[in-house]
């Protein structure tokens, strides 16, 4: 990151090519943002190229990158829900294309799992498990404590056991 | 070993993917059908979650596109400059509206009111530093600090001064009050020029520290310049002063919004 400031090219792109992976996880694991994951990568990446005079070198990165990365998603989040609430659907087009099918048909269920979590239950358990960060990391980008994101964390754990138990319980019955 | 032990488990920096799991935990989810399942699903990365080479290219240009070395902004040196044109421009007011009220209220009146302004300019310019600074632990979280410090200058004014109405309670409001709130606004744009220097990841909560900064100057200029020392009168005009200043903040920072996260782009 260092050299990312100091304009170094290969410092940049290897940064890049470290941070991508997780962050396009980050975004991808949310079933509300998994359609438009890459726009948000991109987005991403430009906010963090605009503010990288923010971040205090010897700092841990993680932290810094996800304040960043939670913000693009709720803002972009916002904008396009407010750009489709003004859309008016088109009825009887043949020619129409028909709207792509969210990437998310065969993608395992823990996003669909996670859609039933509040809000902050869910943003601490795709840092942690899903982008890899640790407790105080989760914390740094929260601007929360560590206890708090353990608690948030806990409930979700205790959230989804019981939706897993529920829809085992489901299975069974005849 | 319980559900509440893995809990403690998965909060160890343990991603799932590439790391062994502990004899005890494997024993637990040979048993417990609801934890296998949760640790098979944190496990498990859908391939469709990987970002495309070709995308990953694109990104890399388009920031190599643009690549200029910038300046890392010093949280300390920031804060520094925020307090610093705060007494500049406090001095300023002062200058324009003189000092009256250290000879028509008590020392200690004066003095607990003043106390409570310094350091509620103090704890908010230390907020706005790290708020402009991803990744910021913040002790007190934003919107509670702004309620508090609204809440103890208003509180104050109630207890120390006398709940007295008579006087020219809507002229000397008004007077007060227009005073202060147009300093307010004159004193936000330098330090929304300042603040703006960081990252701008909530414009508007941001836009609301600042203007509270600006209203809580203002509110030491009025508070000097002031001779009514009526409870009514402070706790009103001039406690609404910060409040107007605020939500005027509140709204430069949501309507300048659009360009998140260092809006006034890298210093080189």
């Amino acid at each position: 990151m260092a050299g990312y400031q100091r304009a170094d090219a290969e410092a940049a792109a290897e940064l890049i090519r470290q941070l991508s992976p997780v962050l396009f996880r980050f975004f991808a694991s949310d079933l509300a943002t998994r359609a438009f994951a890459e726009d948000l990568l991109q987005e991403c990446w430009l906010r963090i190229h605009k503010s990288r005079h923010t971040y205090l070198p010897g700092e841990p990165l993680l932290p810094w990158v996800f304040a960043i990365a939670r913000h693009t998603r709720v803002d972009v989040f916002q904008r396009r829900r407010r750009i489709e609430s003004h859309e008016l659907a088109l009825e009887g087009c043949d020619h129409c294309a028909a709207p792509a099918a969210p990437p998310d048909a065969q993608s395992g269920d823990l996003s669909r799992l996670l859609d039933h979590l509040p809000e902050s239950q869910r943003e601490v358990i795709l840092m942690l498990k899903v982008a890899g960060m640790t407790l105080e990391e989760v914390a740094g980008s929260t601007s929360s404590t560590v206890g708090s994101v353990k608690q948030k964390a806990h409930r979700a754990y205790r959230k989804l056991r019981q939706i897993l138990k529920q829809s085992a319980s489901e299975r069974v019955r005849p | 070993m319980t559900c509440e032990q893995i809990d403690r488990f998965f909060d160890q920096q343990w991603s799932g993917r590439d790391q062994a799991v502990p004899q005890q935990v494997a024993e637990h989810l040979q048993k417990c059908e609801p934890c296998r399942q949760l640790f098979r699903l944190v496990r498990r990365t859908a391939p469709e979650w990987e970002v495309s080479p070709e995308h990953q290219a694109r990104l890399t240009g388009a920031v190599l596109e643009s690549l200029e070395p910038v300046l890392p902004l010093a949280r300390r040196q920031f804060t520094l400059d925020l307090l610093g044109a705060f007494l500049v421009i406090l001095l300023l007011g002062i200058a324009v509206a003189g000092v009256r009220s250290p000879w028509v209220m008590s020392a200690g009146q004066f003095v607990t009111v003043t106390l409570v302004l310094a350091a509620g300019a103090v704890m908010l310019a230390l907020s706005l530093a790290r708020q402009v600074t991803p990744g910021s632990a913040q002790k007190i979280q934003p919107g509670v600090l702004l309620a508090a410090i609204a809440a103890t200058f208003s509180g104050s004014l109630l207890l120390l001064f006398p709940w007295d109405m008579s006087g020219r309670f809507w002229f000397r409001g008004l007077l007060c009050f227009s005073f202060g709130a147009v300093l307010a606004c004159l004193a936000t744009v330098p330090l929304w020029m300042i603040v703006r220097r960081g990252a701008l990841l909530s414009p508007a909560l941001t836009g609301a520290s600042t203007g509270l900064l600006a209203g809580v100057l203002s509110a030491v200029v009025i508070h000097l310049g002031c001779p009514m020392t009526t409870a009514p009168h402070l706790a009103i005009w001039h406690a609404a002063v910060p409040v107007f200043s605020a939500f005027a903040g509140f709204l430069l920072g949501h309507f300048s919004g659009d360009h998140p996260a260092g809006s006034s782009g890298p210093r080189t």
